[in-house]
């Protein structure tokens, strides 16, 4: 490292003053009301090795920081100043965009006729075309359905907007005003870029300002490898589902190996399954991407909060993504909904991590943050009014050290709810219950985070309620080191009732007059022996009534009399519960999942997904399906779960099948 | 004679500062004398017994008492409040703890959320149901308010918020529930909803209601005996109270709603230095109060500006409040190296106890205050007019320990943690400017606290600001900002409407009513408090946005604009307003009426101050001394002044350090300051370094 230790944090605040004031540019003057609400959009500033070197920590989406942007710069065979490039597209850029909705811009910036570096900013736009307005839909099987497609090509040609382009683009949009809007924004903050940047080399010269962008890339690295050295060396492995295709309902596995060695890291996604047809692919390419280290990421700003937020931090971390698969897609997979999917990434980092660290890291929260719309008929208007209701995500898990965060996750912890006077005062809906379940935490010695109950009445006919990114109602989030695995995220229309009906995920969910809808969100799972539990919190849980007397003497072995704890009696009751039970799960991945393992265990997963790897990857969910169906639905395997063989013979059996049906055609 | 001085008194964490205006002779007189945080009011007496003395002043002749504290503030942030309970709708007892759902930190796997103020035990559910149009949809039971409060305040419970869903909207259901309270429970603090803070937005509107009762107790018996001892002292006439909003109030209100004192101390500081700016001409400021731990900072465009994005520790306050954030490092930040080895400074602050190494309180590690010592820009005999010696010795030794780390001299690592602290603050400044959508090149630095002088011109030189002004008093301007508030209350009726371009008229109609209603309101509360003023003034605006935006603007809404009922003209201005932020406008589309806000402005008289004469010296200002300074990798010989010495008049060119007793001015190479005839120094950036 050349620059010196006082100078590099002098170049990183001077950088990170730049990206903040680029954010606050486009949360100012962006058009999008969803900007706002959910900072959807991101900036930063990055090197000519397409590493972002410098990124904001209070603006924007936080947690792209891995994103590979050298792709996208290599797409672009020449720049000059003045040029701004314009995409949304995933397969040419390498996964540097992840989803068409999310419009990039980036623009290079030169001194004296140099190129130093990248601005670079995007933001979701509410619409790019597609099927549906919003351009995200669960079902849909590929990219097109999804909305334009904008490859990398330049918005501006040395300072001369291309209005070709631009009018082809906002041609294609729902809102093409708003769009514009929202470029402005995005232009004006890379215009600030330039101009800042400008500064900071006429302050300190352009060799210490490009040596420093070097150097602080190699300072992200140092700090993050003082990290990962701590970490014993060894390989962790863990495995988790996704469950919201709703055009199969089959659960989707990710599965890590997470191996440390020395200071260096390597995530390997090998056992993951293949691609499928509908809107839950992530385009990573296989690369040390940004929704594959969230979790890690994480990780290494709690171990060191003062980590420079740059892809330094991720140079000791190689990646290993088979293709074709849903966290390495092949064009033109669809991939609208990819955060669900990179939501379970994170819940598989934190288990494989949290088996080789016991510091800091959780049992799984919720891990699911679910848009939930309702649209109704506008009397007034005579359209449709259409509202999000509430973002609903859950708890998180328990921590060591520390009881879950009740009503929020760190998935999605950045989303704000929506007030209910506000949303009442909108559409016609009555809202009973905003509130925490009674009794319903799952045990530990630091128990999990709670879900959140939302029950919601409504009065006028043709009310439609849909969602995106629901999980969590098959299985369970899990519970660690003795801790129980958290609650099921349950959808009930008319609770309590004879009407009663379970919804599970939402499609799309039609209601009558005075229907009423519970949404209940899952809690995390526990941490470490609720038996090991202080019995002065498990009190204040009673007192607070978030559990009863009988749950504190059942889960945690306290007895509680005239509102006081009975250490004696506690102690007794504890060491009887003790002798009675089963040896701690360092797992309790709940029973649901543990009974779906049995029918299908990871072994048997491992095995079809080598096996499904050699079939062209377009094809291979639709084998995946047909095999799932057979095996778990033939009473030969109820017993006895399918083996390599039985995989490999139903694999030949559907291809003389399809050999058969297909004339012409020969193997 | 009788009634001739104003008294302003601010409690600090460490110092309580007292500020004497005589308002003949326009003259100030300051004192400091340390705080007595178990006991505040203690500091407050001893204060006025140290100062009457001192001056030789009877206290009678104090005819104006304001006092600002920061009670309630230490009270939630200590969290040493009543035990309080809330009475909330039913399906809605978790409001507290769910809050906004966001947490405050979604990278720091070890985060917390607040702890709610009140624990789910004391939250009780009513069965009541308002709808969003303020019809009643279940009816209020007062037997259940009744046992449930019995519940309440048999497990101790001291004080009680009532909020209820829409109570923004229809009222009666709080009002009845206080009533069975009040009835039944006539001990019991009790305060709602739509007394506190009629707005929309259950959480927030709850949270400043559970704040007001958590401190209430507190305050009113504080308040209390404060009234009853400072008349022991001599002071005969009322206490008033400084307010978050930049106004002040009088004792009665401030026991009704102590939550409008939260943000008072640097509210006050911002009011202080705005009065200072404009007396000296400068209304385009940017104030900084650097203290122990950060700096505070403000814009001030004419006007103090305010805000309803505030907080107080981990929770949001909705009010108007003036718009002060806080940013970087203060005196007391500590240097550090990381695990890279990078030289670090903040968040961790020394804060006062033990402090800087300097202090020679135990302190072992290098702060900003300890970098000032070995650079020489302190001197460790005169520090706080020397009741506070510092050991250069400590601060050397700890900057050297630190240079071992970064293989640099003590000298060279101490001025290394001024570039880094600089280069900081320089990025939090930027930002926050950027967030307000302001250059900050087009505003000149007003600095107060104990440490603003000093690194003001350093921080100033980094971000370009051409002029820097240090008030004579730089510790004293929160005090300042007392003898100087006007009285003022803030008014908030919801209306959440939209309206079509057709119905303009009806809306207009709609406004005139509630307005009648929300002006009354307001000019009996300026009555009620009984302050004299000098002239009354209601100033309204209305919260809008296009409908179906998430952000609404606040529009001045003027006069002649109510009383001709001229929607084009609110509309026009809208609009207008709307294009200057976000560079579009669509005059077509349908708008939504947010909430319509009213408030009243007491004028108080303000006394004239009398400016300094040019005093024609016989000889040229004389230094104290020369000391030899390290500063941006050189050693300057800097003359040193007291400002007790300076003039109107007189001319100082940097490298120059003034000493006072609540500061020390560093004036860097590239400025030349003058002394103006009120007594503050203006730093301007020479001519060869703009």
């Amino acid at each position: 490292m050349k620059t010196d230790k006082v100078l590099l944090e002098i170049l990183n605040n001077r950088f990170s003053a730049i990206v903040n004031e680029m954010g606050y540019v486009v949360y100012r003057t962006g058009f999008t009301v969803f900007v706002k609400e959910t900072q959807d959009y991101g900036v930063g500033l990055v090197a000519p090795t397409g590493e972002l070197f410098a990124y904001p920590q209070e603006v924007g989406v936080a947690n792209m920081l891995g994103m590979p942007m050298e792709d996208a710069i290599a797409a672009i065979p020449t720049y000059q100043p003045g040029d701004v490039i314009i995409t949304n597209d995933p397969y040419t850029t390498g996964g540097m965009c992840t989803h068409l909705p999310d419009i990039h811009l980036f623009k290079p910036l030169f001194y004296q006729g140099e190129l130093i570096c990248f601005a670079w900013d995007f933001i979701h736009s509410s619409d790019v075309g597609g099927l549906v307005p919003g351009s995200i839909a669960p079902s849909a099987y590929d990219i097109y359905q999804e909305g334009l497609v904008i490859p990398p090509r330049k918005l501006y040609k040395a300072g001369e907007l291309q209005q070709d382009l631009l009018d082809l683009i906002l041609a294609n949009c729902r809102i093409p005003e708003q769009n514009w809007g929202d470029l402005k924004a995005l232009l004006a903050a890379l215009n600030t870029a330039e101009r800042r940047l400008n500064e900071v080399i006429e302050r300190y010269g352009v060799e210490t300002v490009k040596q420093g962008i070097d150097d602080l890339l190699g300072y992200g690295e140092e700090s993050s490898r003082a990290i990962i050295a701590q970490i014993p060396d060894g390989t962790y492995t863990f495995a988790d589902y996704v469950e919201g295709d709703v055009t199969t309902r089959i659960p989707l596995r990710i599965k890590l190996a997470l191996s440390v060695q020395g200071s260096d890291m390597h995530l390997d996604f090998t056992g993951t399954d293949p691609q499928i047809r509908a809107a839950f692919n992530v385009p990573t390419f296989g690369k040390t991407h940004h929704w594959l280290t969230v979790g890690l990421v994480t990780f290494l700003r709690t171990k060191n909060p003062a980590i420079p937020l740059n892809k330094g931090i991720l140079r000791p971390v190689r990646t290993t993504v088979p293709q074709g698969t849903l966290l390495n897609p092949q064009p033109p997979a669809s991939c609208g909904i990819r955060y669900a999917t990179a939501i379970r990434v994170i819940d598989v980092t934190f288990g494989a991590l949290s088996q080789a660290v016991n510091d800091v890291v959780p049992a799984a929260g919720a891990g699911q943050v679910a848009i939930v719309l309702i649209s109704m008929p506008d009397y007034h208007s005579g359209g449709y009014k259409v509202s999000v209701l509430q973002p609903m995500q859950g708890g998180s898990g328990g921590r060591p050290g520390k009881d879950g965060i009740d009503g929020g996750d760190f998935s999605a912890g950045f989303l704000r709810n929506i007030p209910t006077e506000m949303l009442e005062a909108d559409i016609p809906i009555l809202v009973q219950k905003y509130m925490f379940p009674n009794d319903t935490i799952p045990a530990g010695q630091f128990r999990g985070g709670l879900g959140v109950d939302f029950q919601f009445q409504v009065f006028t006919p043709h009310a439609i309620v849909t969602a995106r990114g629901m999980e969590r109602h098959r299985f369970r989030p899990w519970g660690r080191q003795g801790g129980s695995a958290g609650t099921l995220a349950r959808t009930r229309v008319n609770p309590g009732t004879e009407r009663e009906r379970d919804i599970g995920i939402i499609d799309i969910l039609k209601l009558e007059p005075q229907d009423v809808v519970h949404i209940m969100t899952p809690c995390g799972g526990g941490y470490g022996d609720p038996l090991r539990r202080d019995p002065e919190k498990v009190l204040k849980d009673v007192q607070d009534e978030f559990i009863s007397l009988e749950t504190a003497e059942t889960e945690y072995g306290v007895v509680i009399r005239q509102e006081r704890v009975d250490a004696e009696q506690t102690e007794k009751l504890r060491q009887q519960l003790r002798a009675k039970r089963d040896q701690l799960k360092p797992f309790d991945l709940g029973i649901e999942r543990e009974e779906y393992e049995r029918l299908w265990p990871p072994i048997v997963q491992d095995h079809l997904s080598t096996l499904l790897l050699e079939l062209p990857a377009t094809l291979r969910s639709y084998f995946r399906a047909r095999i799932w169906k057979d095996m778990t639905t033939d009473p030969r395997y109820k017993e006895q779960p399918p083996s390599y063989e039985d995989l490999l013979s139903c694999i030949q059996s559907i291809q003389q099948e399809m050999e058969q049906i297909m004339p012409g055609e020969s193997s | 004679m009788a009634g001739r001085l104003r008294l302003g008194i601010d409690i600090g964490g460490t110092f309580t500062d007292l500020s004497l205006m005589d308002e003949l002779s326009g003259t100030i007189r300051v004192w400091k004398t340390p705080s007595t945080p178990a006991n505040p009011a203690e500091a407050v007496l001893r204060g006025i017994q140290e100062l009457t003395t001192h001056y030789g002043i009877d206290p009678a002749e104090i005819h104006y008492f304001v006092h600002g504290t920061t009670i309630a503030t230490n009270t939630i942030i200590e969290r040493t409040g009543a035990k309080t309970g809330l009475l909330i709708t039913r399906g809605f007892r978790d409001i507290l703890r769910i809050a906004r759902l966001r947490l405050p930190n979604v990278f720091d796997l070890l985060t917390e959320k607040a702890e709610p103020l009140v624990r789910r035990r004391y939250v009780r559910e009513i069965d009541e149901r308002i709808l969003a149009n303020g019809r009643i949809y279940k009816p209020l039971d007062p037997d259940q308010i009744r046992q449930e409060v019995a519940f309440l305040v048999a497990e101790g419970v001291e004080t009680l918020a009532i909020s209820f869903l829409h109570a923004y909207k229809n009222a009666q259901h709080e009002a009845l529930a206080r009533q069975v309270v009040t009835t039944y429970f006539p001990d019991l603090y009790v305060c709602t909803s739509t007394e506190v803070w009629p707005q929309m937005r259950e959480y927030e509107r709850t949270l400043v209601t559970v704040i007001n009762a958590y401190v209430g107790k507190k305050m009113d018996r504080y308040f209390s005996s404060l009234q009853h001892r400072v008349r022991g002292a001599g002071i005969t006439v009322p206490v008033y109270s400084t307010k978050s909003n930049g106004g002040i109030m009088t004792a009665e209100s401030a026991r009704r709603t102590p939550v409008e004192t939260l943000l008072s101390g640097p509210a006050s500081g911002v009011v202080g230095a705005a009065y200072v700016g404009k007396m000296s001409g400068y209304d385009r400021l940017i104030t900084m109060d650097m203290g122990g731990t950060s700096v505070d900072v403000a814009v001030v465009d004419r006007e103090v500006k305010f805000s309803t994005e505030n907080h107080i520790g981990e929770f949001p306050v909705i009010m108007p409040v003036v718009d002060v954030n806080s940013i970087g490092a203060g005196g007391g930040s500590i240097a550090w190296t990381d695990t890279a080895g990078v030289l670090k400074v903040g968040p961790q602050s020394a804060g006062a106890d033990p402090g800087p190494a300097c202090y020679g309180a135990g302190g072992e590690q290098p702060t900003i205050t300890d970098a000032y010592v070995v650079l020489g820009l302190l001197h460790p005999a005169r520090f706080l007019g020397g009741k506070l010696p510092l050991y250069p010795d400590r601060a050397w030794q700890v900057m050297e320990k630190l240079g071992h780390r970064l293989g640099l001299a003590p000298v060279q690592t101490a001025e290394s943690i001024l570039r880094v602290a600089t280069a900081n603050m320089y990025a939090e400044l930027i930002t926050l400017m950027a967030r307000k959508g302001i250059d900050p090149t087009d505003y000149s630095f007003l600095v107060y606290g104990g440490a603003g002088a000093t690194h003001a011109f350093i921080l100033a030189k980094e971000v370009g600001i051409k002029t820097v002004i240090v008030p004579p008093y730089p510790g004293i301007l929160c005090a300042l900002g007392c003898l100087v508030s006007d009285v003022r209350n803030d008014f908030v009726k919801t209306l959440y409407q939209r309206v079509d371009p057709g119905t303009g008229d009806q809306l207009m109609a709609q406004l005139a009513e509630v307005y009648a209603t929300l002006d009354a309101q307001a000019l009996q509360w300026l009555e009620n408090e009984g302050i004299p003023v000098q002239e009354k003034q209601v100033v309204r605006s209305v919260d809008l946005r296009y409908y179906g935006q998430a952000f609404e603007i606040n529009i001045p809404l003027p006069d002649e604009v109510l009383h001709r009922r001229d929607y084009a003209a609110f509309a026009e201005d809208f609009h207008k307003q709307h294009q200057a932020m976000y560079g579009y406008s669509d005059p077509q589309a349908p708008l939504e009426v947010i909430d319509l806000r009213s408030t009243v402005v007491g004028t108080t008289p303000k006394p004239p101050v009398t400016p300094q004469r040019d005093i024609r010296r016989d000889r040229p200002l004389q230094p104290l001394e020369t000391r030899q300074i390290y500063f941006e990798e050189s050693w300057w010989t800097a003359q040193v002044y007291a400002r007790e010495a300076l003039h109107t008049g007189d001319h100082l060119q940097g490298p120059a350090i003034i000493e006072q007793f609540d500061t020390t001015t560093f004036i860097v190479p590239g400025f030349t300051a003058h002394v103006d005839q009120w007594g503050n120094i203006i730093g301007i950036r020479d001519k060869e370094h703009v």
